[in-house]
């Protein structure tokens, strides 16, 4: 790969800050670092360096989604590529124009959001619906707050929110049942609202139920998500605690309100639970980063999925949990710290 | 102990447990300095004929630690004043001048090894006419390439180390001493301990065999929580330097070599060395066959600083190891889709990690580019100190000092574990180290926090 590298070489000076093309210096180095490792040296102690990068990291998170990936195109055919592909594209153009305007590299968080956004969408969406949807996460859900690592909210989360806003018939009526195209269908949770019909685990698990394109296929999802959590890039208690207290907020739930919140075991592998508390909510940059405030983040998002999910309009209530919480996300560190360490006289 | 943070590398390169015997070198380069001393005080002139265990320089700024001439020859001072070459050795076995004080503190400076004493608490070199509350001595190396303590001590045998044990133990007060060593120990600590305790003078401290609790700060922290928190310093050496300090205090001769250990992914033979300080790097650096496009470090890859051969040819007087590491300029191709059989992360995002006794072949490539904190959370976990790395650089780049010291920036040991760990590649042990540095000079006007 010698050639590879005297091609970019010799090409280099015009990207470098005083050539040319300088301008696009940032989709020049996002090039080249994907084919080399980079070039940069530890020149202070430590002088090794552990061999994670944050490339590796989002191929992680690229490689536990893999299952639900593969399970949505077999259910819901080769327009998934296309969606993904969509998504990637648009997205992608936003990151490269801000990363230019601002003059930094461009980030690889969006390699993971790009992937996830098609994935919690209704398989058949209209493809420019979905492009407007990852422009407005990327866009409005991460780079005016400063770009990778300084966004309050989930991105991919975001831009889901602004279609449901947008084009609400969309959300409710573009449902399927894998394999079938031109039916639409309800959801498990809408069936349960609605009818009180609660549908079989095996079907919930292996996907022959309508859902968003990367939810059906939850057994994918919980062995994606127990692969993310023994490689520790995302910490374990917030799925364990989310998906805790939802089992326990509906197992009392379902006592003493059976008509209206659903069962534990139901209640747990229906809608987006699985796929947003492995995927979603275990985000680094809009989770806590203390360990009780990542329990409680967990808590509290359990909470107000069982409650809006039961008690509200919407059939659905894991998106505005974790995007609520996101938003309490700096309150909750804030107190835990204030609680850990007592302030000092100086 | 529930002691938490630290991480141990596995890295290939690791020299043997022998000590290999070094030819006599033509001639000493003595560096006038070394990590933290600094022989501004020179005591000997151009062509002088020198004995061994002279007194050639000494540091005022620091208790007059002397720098020791290692073997007789005659003098020439290097030009630019860093370096006092000895040329024409005669080597002869006993020190040919004797320290004539009788003082304590006195007798301590001219061991030869007093520099390696520290103040536990501060890190720092210890003040010979105090009087400590408790000595530590530390069995431990955790940093890869660095000398053993229990190599020497193990040569040395128990009889001679309980023995030097009890020297320091009387010539400083009676004071108590604490041994810490490896959990999980070798046979020749297992031993130790059986015999320490039948003394109750000698308390046993084991601690996790992680990178760095054998950093002298770390280990107060664990006594002082053991033993309530004593009023006078508290001194820390390692067993070997120990054994020697004891020789040098009972024979009044000084201690003039010491073990070094050569070592890294570069070095195609690691060894350990009995060397003198000036002894020339070069020679060394052929006796373990180390690659030309090596980076040489003096110290350990965590806690040493790079050196040019050129600019040092000989050992300074406070090396215990050089690592030399690969430096090469070969650009691996698709790193981050690598399955990973030949790289090891703290993450166990590899395949490295089901495979047992893998030890890295490691370069200093930083393995990624520069990106902004994604507050990932890893370096907190291996944060030896219990701290929040990347929240503490957050308050300091909002120069929000008052909350530094609340989140107690001040018990850092700048052990660079979190530089190591940081999967965006950030210099966060470096920004915390300015950190501390400003809210030294803001909120204290230069006092110690």
């Amino acid at each position: 790969m010698i050639w590879l590298l005297s091609i970019l070489d010799r090409y280099r000076g015009e990207f470098e800050p005083d050539g040319r093309l300088s301008a696009l210096y940032p989709l020049f180095t996002t090039i080249e670092h994907v084919i080399f490792a980079p070039a940069a040296k530890a020149l202070s102690a430590p002088f090794i360096r552990d061999a994670l990068d944050l490339k590796r990291y989002m191929t992680m998170v690229i490689v536990s989604l893999l299952p639900a990936l593969a399970a949505s195109v077999y259910f819901f055919g080769l327009r998934m590529l296309l969606l993904i592909l969509v998504s990637y594209t648009v997205g992608g153009l936003a990151e490269v124009l801000f990363a230019i305007i601002r003059k930094e590299e461009i980030n690889e968080g969006f390699l993971v959001t790009g992937l996830i956004f098609p994935l919690i969408l209704p398989p058949a969406v209209p493809l420019w619906i979905a492009g407007v949807g990852i422009l407005a996460g990327v866009v409005f859900g991460k780079e005016v707050f400063g770009g990778t690592g300084r966004n309050i909210f989930n991105p991919a989360l975001v831009g889901r929110l602004f279609i449901t806003i947008c084009f609400p018939a969309i959300m409710t009526t573009q449902w399927r049942v894998p394999f079938v195209d031109a039916v639409t269908a309800a959801t498990p949770l809408s069936l349960f609202k609605t009818v009180q019909i609660s549908t079989p685990v095996i079907d919930l698990l292996l996907g022959n139920v309508a859902g968003s394109a990367g939810e059906v296929f939850r057994l994918g999802i919980i062995f994606g998500g127990i692969f993310l959590m023994f490689t520790k890039v995302s910490n374990w208690r917030i799925p364990v605690f989310y998906l805790g207290s939802v089992a326990v907020f509906s197992f009392f739930g379902n006592m003493f309100l059976p008509a209206r919140i659903a069962p534990p075991l139901f209640q747990v592998l229906a809608g987006g639970l699985l796929f947003g508390a492995m995927f979603m909510a275990t985000d680094p940059v809009t989770s806590p980063f203390t360990r009780i405030g990542k329990i409680t983040f967990g808590i509290a998002c359990g909470l107000l999925t069982v409650l809006i999910r039961s008690f509200s309009g919407y059939v659905e209530g894991v998106m505005f949990s974790i995007v609520i919480m996101n938003a309490l996300t700096p309150l909750i560190d804030h107190i835990v710290l204030h609680f850990k360490y007592k302030p000092v006289a100086i | 102990m529930g002691l938490k943070g630290g991480y141990s590398v596995p890295v290939a390169g690791k020299p043997a447990r022998e000590i290999h015997i070094l030819p006599e070198p033509e001639c000493l380069y003595l560096p006038l300095f070394s990590r933290n001393l600094k022989f501004n005080q020179i005591l000997t002139k151009d062509g002088e004929k020198v004995y061994k265990g002279q007194v050639l320089a000494c540091d005022e700024k620091n208790y007059s630690i002397p720098l020791l001439c290692p073997c007789s020859g005659k003098v020439r001072v290097h030009p630019k004043k860093d370096h006092i070459v000895i040329e024409e050795l005669a080597f002869s076995n006993k020190p040919e001048i004797q320290s004539e004080s009788h003082e304590k503190r006195d007798r301590l400076i001219r061991s030869g090894t007093w520099h390696t004493v520290t103040d536990a608490r501060s890190g720092l070199f210890a003040d010979p006419a105090s009087d400590p509350a408790a000595l530590i001595v530390s069995m431990l190396r955790t940093d890869s390439f660095v000398a053993d303590p229990d190599l020497m001590s193990e040569k040395a045998g128990i009889e001679k180390t309980i023995q030097s044990l009890t020297v320091l133990h009387e010539f400083l007060n009676n004071c108590p001493v604490y041994l810490a060593f490896r959990k999980k120990g070798s046979p020749f600590i297992r031993s130790i301990s059986k015999h320490i305790c039948n003394l109750s003078w000698v308390k046993s401290v084991p601690v996790p065999d992680r990178y760095p609790f054998d950093n002298p700060i770390l280990l107060s922290r664990i006594i002082e929580k053991k033993a309530g928190t004593p009023s006078t310093p508290l001194l820390h050496v390692r067993l070997d330097d120990a054994i020697d300090l004891a020789t040098a205090l009972q024979t009044a001769e000084p201690t003039l070599s010491r073990v070094v250990a050569l070592g890294g992914s570069a070095a195609a033979n690691p060894v350990h060395v009995q060397a003198p300080a000036g002894y020339p790097v070069q020679s060394l650096l052929e006796l373990c066959k180390c690659s030309s496009s090596a980076c040489v470090i003096n110290g350990g890859t965590f806690s040493g600083y790079r050196i040019d051969p050129h600019d040092q040819p000989g050992l300074d007087i406070e090396c215990r190891g050089l690592t030399m590491i690969h430096d090469s300029d070969r650009r691996e191709v698709l790193p981050f889709a690598n399955i990973g059989f030949s790289r090891n992360s703290f993450s166990r995002s590899f395949i490295s990690k089901i495979r047992p006794f893998f030890r890295e072949n490691s370069t200093i490539a930083l393995r990624g580019e520069h990106r902004p904190c994604v507050s990932c959370g890893f370096c907190e976990q291996v944060c030896p100190s219990g701290l929040l790395p990347f929240q503490l650089n957050a308050f300091a780049e909002k120069e929000m000092l008052e909350e530094l010291v609340r989140l107690k920036i001040d018990h850092c040991i700048e052990c660079g574990l979190c530089s190591y760990v940081c999967p965006s590649k950030r210099k966060v042990s470096q920004d915390l180290a300015l950190a501390r540095k400003k809210v030294k000079e803001e909120l204290d006007g230069g006092a110690d926090l």
